[in-house]
């Protein structure tokens, strides 16, 4: 048996070396390629977002090293992640794949459940290696969000362009190699040290808040790279999202019934006062947070015709004309083209940057009247 | 009189009478949108967000119609109206989507309704709205008997055969309102030798004008429609419980359900309707193709609406499926 799953930012480092301590075998697919895009978009709905094509691009590659296992996510909707698996396992079987789909569907407050399924995967094995597995797991994913975080907090200051990808690229693939978890705790260290001790521009940099759906937020081949980009173009990154604080809220807390009200939901609820699926209404919340932290702009991210994230962006100019932030969508699919999306952030960095000008002279103004 | 404004798009076109019944019970005056039109479509593209679908940008059109012409608009939020299936976030969000296109004197009332939550469903939904206008309890607990009667009565008058309209009539005959002037009469469809089963969204299908008709172009081409919501809800159950996982949309577990049932060959054709930028509908729709394709029994057409959609495509496409379906019936 050899298991596969879909790709999603920095996921397949964590969730390869969980399953491989658990002894299976693993396939990782290759990182998204325009190949992935042309055999994931040739076999789904045309009219399916844009996550859906990609898996189904990762699982044909994914076949072709050998998998015959696939392991992905489920879910209770209105979001039509939930019900992705279903539709692809009819696709790949009519292409003629022979394979098994191992869907983990949210336990929804029962944590034997997501045992159970676990201990089907890989033959019961002892407590002691789950938990050393799942152990060094979580700690690799607490280590590559913090990196990430690092190199967008980073990225405008750097002296010379790239720099601080290129330290990122080396401390994750540490991380990746990491046996246990003090050499990742160390590789986490090592990383983090080298971006901070970098050369740095002296300036105050924008700074913008990315919210929108998790999966085109965290695969950088799904947003064409624009936390990067932003970076490079001096500007001062934040992420609503990571893998690890999702896991946290919808996996842990919610299986042992602990979860509370998160401050993105009650800042949402002037805009939106209902889940309305996905991260659709932590969208709104988080971009009422970015605003009242004094965050030059707001982008939001997403799939097109993504449901909830359209729900979203209908509410966005609302939160944007009350509070005073400016907001972009970027919504992406296999039509989208890198020039129209650079032209557009382009645009958005000179929007905020001439706004920041803006408030500069007006505060410079007000002083001086004050100093007669 | 109070003038209670409801939006005649999206779940409309299931709770009609079931929201009509119980305002006009209260003793308010119902006022509907009236039926889609160009201007109206338009003006929902216009201020809907670009990449909505079109039923969604089409209720924005309906919210603006009704501008200046109600004290109340009713905008209710459905999350969950069966145990077991949810509406589609959209229709989730729709009360906060729609918030500052205008603002009617009495507000607008957006009652929360999910039956999973205790007893929240229609019933406490609608108490609040009624509590809100300052209505008896007495009159609104006889609102609420009549509505839910109506409602039922209409769910079965529609499983009878009937089309929305004369099924709407019956029920206001049985409920002992008045009958309605209706401009568009959608009556009972001839009964012809061809059956297609039309699967869709109620608000796609029923919409005369969103749908370009399509039912009743089918029924002069010597076609009986058959729509999801006249199959029998046990077979329904009966075609979703094929499924290694049941789905989660209440309105596409309909769809489903039904289409299991018409590939079984209880119908010559099957045409699915989809909205552009519809979501349920992508993955609801290629299940059903994937069926029809392994099943190799009844022809499947799927036909895709936009605010674009021209009538010569679609008259020559449904020409060409039902001369193919003549065709084969010949055979």
């Amino acid at each position: 048996m050899k298991v596969t799953f879909p790709r999603m930012g920095y996921l397949d480092i964590p969730l390869r070396s969980i399953l491989q301590d658990l002894g299976l075998t693993v396939v990782t697919p290759p990182p998204c390629t325009a190949r992935t895009v042309a055999l994931g978009t040739r076999h789904s709905p045309e009219f399916a977002c844009y996550p859906f094509k990609l898996n189904i691009g990762n699982y044909l590659e994914a076949f072709a090293q050998g998998a015959d296992t696939i392991l992905m996510a489920g879910g209770s909707g209105p979001c039509r992640f939930g019900y992705y698996a279903q539709v692809q396992r009819e696709i790949l079987t009519d292409l003629g794949y022979q394979f098994e789909m191992l869907v983990l569907e949210p336990p929804r407050g029962q944590i034997d459940v997501l045992l159970r399924q676990l201990a089907k995967l890989t033959g019961h094995p002892d407590l002691r290696t789950v938990w050393r597995a799942f152990r060094l797991g979580w700690e690799k994913i607490n280590a590559l969000d913090a990196l990430e975080r690092k190199a967008m907090a980073t990225r405008a200051y750097e002296m010379q362009r790239g720099a601080v990808t290129r330290l990122l690229a080396k401390a994750v693939k540490e991380v990746d190699a990491a046996a246990s978890v003090l050499e990742t705790r160390l590789a986490r260290r090592r990383g983090e040290e080298a971006m901070a001790a970098m050369a740095k521009k002296r300036r105050q940099a924008l700074r913008i808040g990315i919210v929108g759906e998790i999966y085109t937020v965290l695969e950088p081949f799904a947003n064409m790279r624009v936390a990067e980009r932003l970076g490079e173009m001096g500007v001062e990154v934040e992420r609503a999202l990571f893998l690890g604080d999702w896991i946290r809220t919808n996996l842990f807390l919610d299986a042992l019934g602990l979860r509370r009200e998160r401050p993105e939901v009650r800042a949402a609820r002037p805009f939106v006062n209902h889940f309305v699926g996905g991260e659709g209404r932590e969208s709104v919340g988080n971009t009422v947070l970015y605003s009242k932290r004094g965050f030059d702009g707001v982008l939001q991210l997403g799939p097109l015709t993504c449901m909830p994230e359209i729900v979203a962006e209908g509410i966005l100019p609302r939160v944007s004309r009350e509070l005073g932030i400016p907001c972009m969508t970027l919504m992406f699919d296999e039509h989208a083209g890198e020039a129209g999306i650079l032209t557009r952030l382009e645009a958005f960095v000179e929007l905020m940057e001439r706004r920041r000008r803006a408030k500069g002279e007006r505060s410079e103004g007000g002083k001086m009247l004050s100093g007669n | 009189m109070l003038k209670v404004g409801l939006p005649r798009a999206l779940l409309y076109y299931q709770y009609y009478p079931y929201w009509s019944v119980f305002f006009e019970t209260l003793g308010t005056k119902v006022v509907p949108s009236p039926v889609t039109n160009e201007d109206i479509l338009m003006s929902g593209v216009q201020n809907a967000v670009d990449d909505c679908c079109l039923p969604v940008k089409c209720y924005f059109g309906h919210v603006l119609s009704l501008q200046d012409q109600v004290d109340v608009l009713f905008v209710p939020r459905v999350v969950c109206d069966r145990i077991g299936g949810l509406q589609c976030p959209k229709i989730l969000g729709l009360p906060d989507m729609v918030q500052g296109l205008w603002e009617p004197t009495l507000g607008i009332q957006a009652p929360t309704v999910d039956v999973r939550r205790g007893h929240a469903g229609w019933e406490q939904g609608l108490r609040a709205v009624g509590r809100r206008l300052g209505i008896s309890g007495a009159t609104m607990h006889r609102a609420q008997s009549n509505a839910e009667f109506a409602q039922s009565f209409y769910q079965r008058a529609l499983e009878g055969g009937l089309v929305t309209h004369e099924a709407y009539q019956a029920t206001r005959r049985a409920v002992g309102l008045p009958a309605m002037v209706c401009r568009n009469k959608q009556g009972r469809f001839a009964a012809a030798e061809l059956k297609i089963g039309v699967l869709g969204h109620p608000y796609l299908i029923y919409d005369p004008y969103l749908s370009q008709d399509l039912l009743a172009r089918l029924n002069s081409f010597g076609v009986t429609p058959i729509t999801a919501e006249m199959v029998p809800g046990a077979l329904v159950s009966a075609g979703n419980a094929r499924l290694v996982k049941p789905l989660f949309w209440s309105l596409g577990q309909r769809i489903l359900g039904a289409a299991a049932h018409f590939l079984d060959g209880h119908v010559d054709g099957v045409i699915h309707l989809t909205s552009f930028g519809c979501g349920p509908d992508s993955l609801v729709g290629e299940m059903i193709a994937r069926w029809a394709r392994r099943g190799k029994r009844v022809p499947f057409m799927s036909l895709s609406f936009d605010e674009h959609s021209g009538e010569a495509g679609l008259v020559t496409r449904l020409e060409a499926f039902v001369d193919m379906l003549k065709r084969r019936a010949v055979r």
